[in-house]
């Protein structure tokens, strides 16, 4: 094995976590590699150095506070559940129902409106069309010609 | 019903009973995890206070959240999965500048009195140990702490973190490198 491939092993070897062929191999090149050895000894000195790490214990209350904090979480939940409960058996039926229903009144005014506000636009441009057509054509028309201009139409212009 | 449950598991029993509410397996459970999620939790966040107050959030969602678990893994795996979720949330919701190494060294320098000393320099290397492992990337912090103080197999921590079994491999081998660069520069110095 080359020095490379066993210093990149060596941190799992130190974990045993290489097979126990692979870890022969590195045993045997350790042996006779001086380099490596003092990779491993410079792993196993951080490894002792963790020893310092202290650990800690749990308080002596530990369980009495998780209980109370878990009775706390149960009982604001329990506080939010009818709440929620309710929301969802009446408020979201309830809403949805007078939804469809504004929506229907919604839908019936505005189309009232709709109507109401085409038919006086429809009046009024008749109106203007009828004035365009009859009123503002004949304005040139002087006073009692009108009759005058009917009767040549019908009598194939005799009086004349 | 098929059992979900992992027969091989020696927690499966306890965590059903967790699931349908017994309070007995939950303090049983408790028990048996406290002291190692606890040591978890301070060997990654470094602080006592801060450690048992999220090692509770740990067990309050395993009480609220047991019947989510399948049986798919291991309970502790299931279990540990949810000790580095809170302390990756904590972390990200607490980032205040930490001291660095050469500060820790400074500070180690005047202790009080003779009686004191000893405990103080007991203190100081910890801090050091602390602080070093504190200042690895995440990952490699992560998968060296479950390695290294709790005892899991590449494989346990592959499943915990959801990474591959190389992926753990390199990251072990990459914290092991950062710690073995700053540690033995402290070492020659005689710091440590």
């Amino acid at each position: 094995m080359k020095c490379s491939r066993v210093r990149r092993r060596l941190s799992a070897f130190l974990d045993g976590e290489v097979s126990e062929e692979e870890k022969q191999h590195i045993l045997e090149h350790l042996k006779t590699c001086p380099d490596c050895q003092g990779e491993l000894e410079a792993l196993h000195q951080v490894s002792d150095s963790l020893d310092y790490f202290e650990e800690i214990e749990p308080s002596p209350y530990f369980m009495i506070h998780l209980k109370q904090r878990i009775a706390e979480r149960e009982a604001r939940s329990l506080i939010r559940f009818p709440f929620v409960e309710w929301t969802r058996r009446v408020a979201v039926p309830v809403g949805a129902a007078a939804l469809v229903i504004f929506s229907l009144f919604l839908g019936s005014y505005l189309g009232k409106a709709i109507y109401q506000v085409r038919a006086e636009s429809e009046s009024r441009l008749n109106m203007e069309f009828a004035d365009l057509l009859c009123v503002n054509s004949l304005d040139d028309f002087s006073e009692g010609s009108l009759s005058g201009v009917y009767d040549d139409l019908l009598t194939g212009g005799e009086n004349e | 019903m098929k059992n979900i449950h992992n027969s091989e598991d020696p927690d499966a029993k306890m965590i059903k009973k967790v699931a349908e509410g017994d309070e007995v397996a939950f303090e049983q459970m408790v028990k048996k995890y406290e002291h190692r999620v606890l040591n978890t939790i301070y060997r990654y966040i470094g602080k006592s206070d801060e450690a048992e107050d999220i090692t509770q959030e740990v067990f309050i969602k395993v009480w609220h959240h047991a019947k989510s678990f399948k049986g798919k893994s291991k309970f502790s795996t299931w279990l540990y999965r949810i000790v580095i979720n809170q302390c990756l949330d904590y972390r990200s919701k607490h980032k205040e500048r930490l001291a660095s190494l050469d500060e820790i060294m400074e500070q180690g320098k005047t202790p009080e009195s003779l009686k004191v000393e000893i405990e103080f320099e007991r203190q100081r290397k910890s801090k050091i140990m602390k602080r070093a492992i504190d200042e690895l990337p995440k990952r490699q912090r992560i998968a060296f702490v479950l390695s290294k103080f709790e005892g899991k197999s590449y494989k346990e921590i592959a499943q915990i973190m959801g990474i591959s079994l190389s992926s753990v491999e390199s990251l072990i081998f990459r914290a092991r490198g950062a710690l073995k660069k700053k540690l033995l520069s402290l070492r020659k110095k005689g710091e440590i």
